[in-house]
């Protein structure tokens, strides 16, 4: 028998490696529900996921205001504590007035837009490397989230599409992913492109005609031609290029939505079911 | 029972990563805790532990977080099994032997997932992002590697001290 089938380990090392490549060319690019499995381990991380994400806010504001506190000199012990536990209150007040505002804005866009069936809820986590962009929601198949579902911020702007879901949580893939691509409007042109990501924070609006007269400054919203609502509100240009001998122009667009500090979302449960 | 205690610790990290370390990336690229802990017990440990921890972080990260199933399991299995292989020719313990380790470690991790993300059809500039992003992480990992491989190894030792009490076999 050769030597290379006497070492088990090897074999069993290359046999996962073959399995592991086979489900992620079997999982990739799919829209689908998750297993049970998948799905049970989601429920279980999601509710400290989102505690965490919570938490995560708060103590940013809470390491800068210790660091302050250091350099009061020592004779104002007693009122560096006063200081400290007001601080502390006045933190938790800002945070309550924080969620408070984004609870409002949320409710007023649900109000002011009742065409759109929509579903409030909260991030739970983001994807802990730097190649994707994806994050995770408290809601799924059980509040009747599907894939494909367009996910909005709490104004209304575009953030991405919900991809996998599980009985009670989702995963969402944000906009400025490099896999994500929607189809896009320029509000005063009417041009037509597509949005895509580049994992950088920004997005790239590709396939505009020549002749477009894109603008910076531009609003871009999504163009109705996909299974997306139209008119949601993409991002606004920044910069309009054209490589010499290019068929298309594209457009640099800064994303409406502020990736940084999203906390909550909207889940759009009315999509039109025809293209894709 | 006390390996548990490693498998708890990397849910831990992973939570953290997934919301905590957003506030201390440097030129937007995040350092990977769970890739450091993984990598430095598959280091002290060598190839069986590799391919335990790393199969376990990797999938349950995969499975919350990424949409391909085993995008950075694949990598983050092959990284730590090369890892282990390699540890039995080289002194485990040192901080320098780590800091290295981290370092090339970190830019074959991104390079498998970049090949990944070829063959799964992402469009992007190879050299670029291996620069933008594999190369500031890799730097990035390793000298946190630098200043927390003696507490690892601490924590290694605290967790292999009842070895002979329980049967290694016994637990996975």
């Amino acid at each position: 028998m050769p030597r290379f089938f006497r070492n088990r380990q090897l074999i069993l090392v290359l046999l996962i490696a073959v399995a592991l490549i086979a489900a992620m060319a079997y999982t990739y690019d799919t829209e689908r529900y998750l297993t049970k499995a998948e799905s049970v381990i989601g429920s279980v991380f999601t509710p400290v996921g989102k505690a965490f994400y919570r938490m995560t806010n708060g103590i940013s504001d809470f390491f800068s205001s210790i660091r302050e506190i250091g350099t009061l000199r020592a004779t104002n012990e007693k009122l560096q504590k006063e200081v400290e536990k007001l601080r502390k209150e006045n933190i938790e007040l800002q945070e309550l007035k924080n969620e408070n505002l984004r609870l409002k804005e949320a409710l007023d866009f649900k109000t002011e837009n009742p065409e759109l069936d929509l579903k409030l809820a909260s991030i739970t986590g983001k994807n802990p490397g730097n190649w994707f962009n994806i994050f995770t929601i408290d809601r799924g198949k059980r509040d009747g989230i599907k894939p494909g579902m367009a996910v909005l911020d709490e104004k209304g702007n575009m953030v991405g599409q919900v991809t996998q879901v599980g009985e009670t949580w989702a995963k969402v893939l944000a906009i400025i992913d490099r896999d994500s691509s929607v189809s896009a409007v320029d509000v005063r042109t009417r041009d037509n492109g597509i949005v895509r990501g580049d994992s950088q924070g920004g997005l790239v609006m590709i396939y505009l005609p020549l002749d477009a007269e894109v603008l910076e400054g531009d609003i871009i919203t999504t163009s109705g031609m996909s299974r997306f609502p139209k008119g949601l509100v993409i991002g606004k240009v920044e910069k309009v290029t054209k490589e010499p001998g290019a068929l298309f122009k594209q457009a640099l667009v800064k994303p409406a939505a502020d990736f940084e500090r999203l906390e909550y979302v909207f889940v759009v449960l009315n999509m039109t079911e025809t293209g894709k | 029972m006390k390996r548990l205690y490693k498998y708890l610790l990397i849910l831990l990290l992973i939570i953290l990563q997934s919301s905590l370390f957003k506030f201390i990336d440097i030129l937007g690229i995040k350092p990977d805790a769970v890739f450091i802990f993984v990598l430095s017990l598959s280091l002290l440990n060598g190839p069986w532990e590799a391919v335990y921890l790393s199969l376990f972080a990797g999938l349950v990260q995969d499975v919350i977080f990424n949409n391909a199933l085993g995008v950075s399991t694949f990598s983050l299995f092959v990284v730590s099994y090369i890892t282990g292989l390699l540890s039995k020719n080289v002194f485990k313990e040192s901080t320098f032997v780590a800091f290295v380790f981290t370092f090339l470690g970190t830019l074959l991790y991104n390079l498998i997932i970049m090949f990944s993300m070829v063959l799964m059809k992402y469009q992007f500039n190879f050299l670029e992002s291996l620069l933008d992003v594999g190369m500031i992480q890799s730097v990035y990992n390793s000298l946190i590697v630098a200043f927390v491989y003696r507490y690892i190894v601490a924590f290694n030792r605290y967790v292999s001290e009842n070895k002979k009490l329980f049967s290694r076999k016994s637990w996975f």
